[in-house]
């Protein structure tokens, strides 16, 4: 098969599915059957159209109209996005097939199955665009598609609100897009993307920096930088599961795609300072995404406010890579782009993991507050396990996919000590510190998400009366637990892949420095090493050692069933467990000038003031952004509209007459310059 | 010698030095609280009472409770054959370099901290909570002065790092050097739990930490543990030895070299010891909520470290 | 020159080692530590001006050097532990600012005297000198801002001095003799006032919490 035919072949799958969800409307079952069969056969075949891009050549694809031009173009770095929506994609759909049985009879199947093959479509062709209007279109359907998607429980309210958040949020970010477009194709005279490339040349360097900052507003808000991402945990989480796995695992990397596009390729990443913007910003969204998450007890939102995090990291891989370009250093962008990449890859299967997790979790407990959970490692074991492996991923704990890449992320940090310029040294080095302390405090997250509603006993009839979710399901998740270790421990053989689709972008080819026989070195095995395969055989090969030990030196023992120790009380039942509110509490408390938080305790007496009968503990941390920059602003925007509301009589008369006045302005006008 | 026969000799001596350096630091406590102390042997005596113990399991546990002391251990482990003891080009040196060993550290204390929430008690989800926190706090001056040391050595691999210092001589103590040494020894107070961060020796529900993680395990597990505990101490140590004074570990694998570096080695992290339990002894445990304070004096000692290093030689 | 780059790693540590008794003036909370790190500070400023005037030769350094031993490290915070003791403060020291943002400004100064001085071409020991004068400079005037006790502004005023003195005792070796006797005599008389108006200070709001002294607007 040719380039061509799987390219087309998965489109014409996805459209088969989108159809015949249409069709089967009524039938629950076989409907979401084909549909998400379809999709993961046409996931398949994405796979491989694009290893066959990534290993052979590009594909394009044009057809001139006489208005307009518009075309497919896969290079290696779409290929690589594609890659990322393909796998992701094939493992979300099989696992949609069990999950949607929850929906079956209480909503409308094909039309979640149609949105469902549409939006991975959309993805699609996003990442292979070649032209600024048909990117537009496409990413203007994907937006909308996913605005549906997220109000698809549109029965509750807050469902509605943040549909009505994240469609407001995603259009401004259109806005900028389109303003960066228009920016970069004045100075090409065409839209096609293929021209941007050479019209930025001759363009002034005011306007490229327009260019990108536009793109930088527009892509980021998609991405979900801070302060823009605060549809981000609203949306995401109202979304059910199998599309929030989607929209967070890889929707909000196709604006990382366009990220990289537009200043790599377009704009050839040539100013310091674009780099040194992007890594600050960068490093305050991964921390301050972790700390929002760490105040989280919703596991969507939890998971959510991960996303914010991650796609911190990777820009940070991405914006260090754009220091290293702007100054001259082709090889080590091409390693901090060879991080951001291989990060964006482990997120996108680690997240999607672990919102196929929570999905799980909430098919069968019915609650979203990990809160309530809890025990339910013993009730539902594969999901536990898979949700262990996708928290020690994102944690970035060896010999796992996340280690990996912030592995990589850390040393393209520290080559920054081959830069000229002493102090985007010492601001490259500091985000250092935001990177480390990030994701020690993911590590913390990690171990309240999955011991607060994995471990100890149940915290709710919910959590009590849970159960495994079906096979379909966890195969899913299984496939991407055993992608990240895969990526984990087998890191070097990916790294060829990566460095492929980075060289083009930066100019250079580091795979001999930095992939050595099994192991990852950074761009010189003096310089610092890891081999994740040996460590994982360490690991493996130490497991006897303390069972040897403890045989040689203590003999066979026995172990008793107890009681939990209670401080000799007779009570130990999930109320005395230890809350996920307690256990962020640390942190809430070091963290005070950000969160803001305040409590509020309510006591009633049983008679007397001295026999308390109830208390109710409530705390709340303030949603800064949300407060201070977004208020503003909306009311800002109430107060503008209310003044403009004067020219608004609804009298058709006044109207006709603006029409007059402009008519005639414009007519003097052309006269006085004519 | 066989590389595997020095890998494997690293580990034994790990697992057999581990519980010395924990009886050393008693030792030296009780005589500057002027007890007599127990023997140096006694953390042996411990473990080995503890492994021939039954155990007694909470019956809230799941898998986790107990797979995380044998994970925690094989990590710790595992960490160890990273790091140079007594032989500066050990054999598994280039599988990771320091951010590893940090990174595989903090997977034992990872599921240290799982297990801790695993039985229901709030003792537990206190201590795993703590835990975590102080780890936090921990990690962004530990990782500025892994950057300061790379920076001045020219590497994060610790074979190459205890190399490099050790062919410098007496110009390896540059200030940069030495301010990321005190960094990494505030650094190391946390890490293995001393005072003024943590008090190994208390259970008394207001202040521990890694106390109140391991409460529920007792036994075989408990000694699996307690020797964890013990090997990362020994772990921490000998960085801090092997990154700052590494003079007198063995450059190539020859048996006499190697019998010296064991003595330097043991000496060198005695002395370490025993200027960890004079810092313990005069300091009072400070409360949770001021350990950022004393976090951030070491995050911006290696800061110092870094920025002066730049400013000095990057110019 | 040549001698100066022959103790310079020397000066490196010292010069590294007076930036971290800034630092610990920032990073401590109690009084008496405030006043031993300022102490510590000005031992290393008297040694920074010994090896200045062992390398240069020129003796008027080494009274310099001594006159910064006697008074900035013995007389001066003799004089602030004597206050502490007699007005019986609290040893706390209360502060607008805590102590870990402290530290990050601190560092963030360090960076920024080194952005402002970097423009100026400088060999590479005059370079870190200069960066940490600066930045002593820019750190006292900080605890001065950011501390409540009468005390601690004093000791940051006296922080900003030592700093001035570290960059002209690095870069120039030195103002000439009879000016640095001149600062030497105000600083010395500096803190003998203060002193008196802490006592006064004291006994007027029975605090020396400078807060105070806003009740005084009527």
């Amino acid at each position: 098969m040719t380039g061509s035919d799987l390219f087309f072949g998965l489109v014409v799958l996805f459209l088969i599915g989108a159809a015949s969800s249409v069709v089967l409307n009524k039938k629950d079952r076989i409907c979401s059957y084909i549909s998400f069969i379809s999709a993961a056969i046409a996931s398949l075949l994405g796979i491989i159209f694009s290893f066959s891009v990534i290993l052979g050549n590009n594909f394009v694809f044009n057809v001139s109209g006489t208005f307009l031009n518009f075309g497919f173009f896969v290079d290696k770095l779409s290929a690589f996005f594609i890659l990322i929506i393909s796998i992701t994609a094939f493992a979300v759909s099989i696992y949609s097939t069990g999950y949607v049985k929850e929906y079956f009879g209480k909503k409308n199947i094909g039309y979640l199955c149609f949105l469902y093959n549409i939006f991975i479509l959309s993805m699609v062709l996003v990442v292979s665009a070649n032209n600024a209007l048909m990117f537009l279109i496409v990413w203007e359907m994907m937006s909308i598609i996913s605005y549906f998607l997220v109000v698809y429980e549109h029965e509750k309210p807050e469902t509605r609100k943040a549909g009505f958040i994240y469609i407001v949020m995603t259009h401004i970010g259109t806005g900028f897009i389109l303003l960066s477009f228009l920016i970069l194709a004045s100075g090409s005279a065409s839209f096609s993307f293929e021209t941007f490339r050479a019209g930025v040349l001759t363009m002034p360097p005011l306007l490229r920096d327009a260019a990108f900052l536009f793109a930088l507003i527009g892509f980021g808000t998609k991405a979900g930088i801070v302060p823009l991402h605060i549809w981000l945990p609203y949306a995401h989480p109202e979304a059910p599961s199998n599309v929030s796995a989607l929209m967070s695992g890889v929707m909000i990397k196709t604006a990382i795609y366009m990220l990289i596009r537009v200043s790599f390729d377009f704009l050839g990443a040539s100013v310091l300072w674009w780099g040194v913007l992007l890594l600050i910003i960068a490093s305050a969204s991964a921390l301050l995404g972790v700390m929002y998450a760490l105040m989280e007890h919703d596991i969507k939102r939890l998971l959510a406010f991960h996303s914010v995090e991650n796609i911190g990291i990777i820009l940070i891989g991405v914006s260090v890579s754009m220091i290293f370009m702007s100054t001259g250093h082709p090889e080590l962008a091409a390693f901090g782009l060879i991080a951001a990449l291989y990060h964006t890859m482990n997120h996108a299967i680690f997240k999607s993991l672990l919102f196929m997790g929570a999905g799980s979790l909430i098919f069968s407990t019915h609650t979203k507050n990990i809160e309530e959970m809890g025990g339910l490692l013993k009730k539902m074991p594969w999901t536990g396990m898979f949700f262990l492996i996708g928290s020690i991923a994102i944690s970035a704990l060896p010999p796992l996919n996340g280690f990996v890449s912030e592995w990589l992320t850390f040393h393209a940090q520290l080559l920054s000590i081959n830069l000229s310029d002493n102090i985007t040294k010492i601001i490259v080095l500091s985000s250092g510190a935001a990177l480390a302390l990030t994701s020690a405090l993911a590590a913390a997250c990690f171990v309240k998400a999955f011991g607060i509603s994995f471990l100890a006993l149940p915290r709710s009839e919910h959590a009590r009366n849970a159960s495994e979710a079906p096979g379909s399901m966890l195969f899913g998740m299984g496939i991407l637990s055993l992608l990240c270790i895969a990526l984990g421990v087998l890191s070097f053989y990916f790294l060829p892949v990566l460095d492929s689709i980075a060289s083009p972008l930066s100019g250079a080819s580091v795979l001999p420095k930095v992939a050595f026989d099994l192991s990852l070195a950074a761009l010189s095995p003096q310089a610092g090493s890891i081999s994740t395969i040996w460590i994982f055989l360490l690991l493996f090969v130490f497991v006897p050692v303390p069972f040897l030990l403890s045989l040689a030196l203590g003999g066979r023992t026995k172990a008793r069933t107890y009681e939990t120790w209670g401080c000799g009380q007779p009570v130990c039942t999930a109320r005395n467990e230890y809350t996920a509110t307690g256990f962020s509490k640390p942190i809430r408390m070091w963290g005070s000038g950000i969160y803001r938080p305040h409590r509020e305790i309510q006591t009633s007496y049983a008679g007397s003031p001295f026999f308390k009968e109830r208390f109710t503990f409530d705390t709340q941390i303030e949603p800064i952004f949300e407060k201070y920059f977004y208020e503003p602003i909306t009311r800002l925007a109430f107060f503008v509209s209310r003044i403009l509301k004067v020219i608004q009589t609804g009298s058709i008369h006044i109207y006709l007459l603006y029409i007059f006045i402009t008519l005639v302005i414009a007519l003097i006008y052309v006269g006085v310059g004519g | 010698m066989n590389p595997v026969a020095i890998a494997i000799f690293q580990m034994l001596v790990i697992i057999a030095l581990a519980p010395l350096l924990s009886g050393i630091m008693k030792k030296v406590k009780a005589f500057f609280q002027i007890r007599k102390g127990a023997s140096i042997f006694q953390p042996y005596y411990d473990i080995a009472k503890l492994l021939k113990k039954d155990s007694v399991v909470s019956e809230n546990a799941s898998w986790i409770f107990h797979a995380a002391p044998v994970i925690s251990f094989v990590a710790i482990l595992a960490a160890g054959m990273l790091i140079p003891i007594y032989i500066s080009d050990m054999p598994f040196g280039f599988a990771g370099d320091l951010i590893a060993i940090v990174y595989l550290l903090a997977l034992a204390r990872f599921f240290t901290a799982l297990a801790s929430l695993d039985t229901g008690s709030s003792f537990g989800g206190m201590g795993g909570s703590r835990e975590m926190f102080v780890a936090s706090m921990v990690e962004p001056a530990m990782m500025l002065s892994i950057f300061a040391i790379a920076l001045n050595v020219g590497s994060t691999n610790l074979d190459v790092i205890s190399q490099t210092v050790s062919s410098r001589g007496f110009s390896a103590f540059s200030p940069y050097h030495l301010l990321a040494f005190v960094a990494l020894f505030i650094i190391a107070i946390a890490e293995t739990g001393r005072i003024p961060v943590d008090n190994p020796a208390t259970h008394l529900e207001l202040t521990m930490i890694h106390e109140a993680m391991i409460l529920e395990y007792s036994g075989k597990q408990l000694a699996l543990v307690e020797l964890g505990a013990m090997m990362r101490n020994l772990l921490v140590f000998s960085l801090l030895a092997n990154i700052f004074f590494p003079w007198g570990i063995a450059s190539t694998a020859s048996v006499a070299g190697i019998a010296a570096a064991l003595v330097a080695f043991v000496i060198k992290i005695a002395v370490l010891g025993a200027a960890m339990a004079v810092v313990e002894t005069s300091t009072a445990k400070w409360r949770l909520f001021r350990l950022p304070d004393l976090l951030s004096i070491s995050l911006m000692l290696s800061f110092l470290a870094l920025v002066s290093f730049i400013i000095v030689k990057g110019g | 020159m040549s001698e100066i780059v022959l103790g310079s790693g020397i000066m490196q540590l010292l010069i590294s080692l007076i930036l971290v008794s800034t630092f610990l003036i920032l990073g401590s909370t109690r009084l008496y530590s405030c006043v031993r790190a300022f102490g510590i500070q000005s031992f290393l400023l008297a040694c920074v001006a010994g090896i200045v005037a062992y390398s240069t030769g020129k003796y008027d350094i080494y009274v310099v050097s001594i006159l910064t031993l006697v008074i900035k490290a013995l007389v001066i915070p003799y004089i602030f532990i004597y206050i502490i003791r007699e007005i019986k403060v609290k040893r706390e020291i209360a502060l607008y600012v805590g102590i870990s943002p402290s530290l990050i400004i601190g560092g963030i100064l360090v960076v920024i005297s080194y952005y402002l001085i970097r423009s100026i071409n400088l060999i590479e020991l005059s370079s870190f000198a200069l960066s940490a004068s600066m930045s002593m400079v820019a750190i006292g005037l900080f605890i001065m801002i950011s501390r409540k006790k009468a005390i601690m502004q004093m000791l940051g005023i006296l922080v900003m001095e030592n700093g001035l003195f570290l960059g002209a005792i690095s870069l120039t070796y030195g103002m000439p003799l009879l000016v640095e006797l001149g600062i030497f005599f105000d600083v010395l008389i500096g803190a003998l006032i203060m002193g008196i108006m802490i006592f006064r200070i004291n006994r007027t709001f029975e605090s020396i919490d400078t807060d105070m002294l806003k009740t005084l607007i009527g």
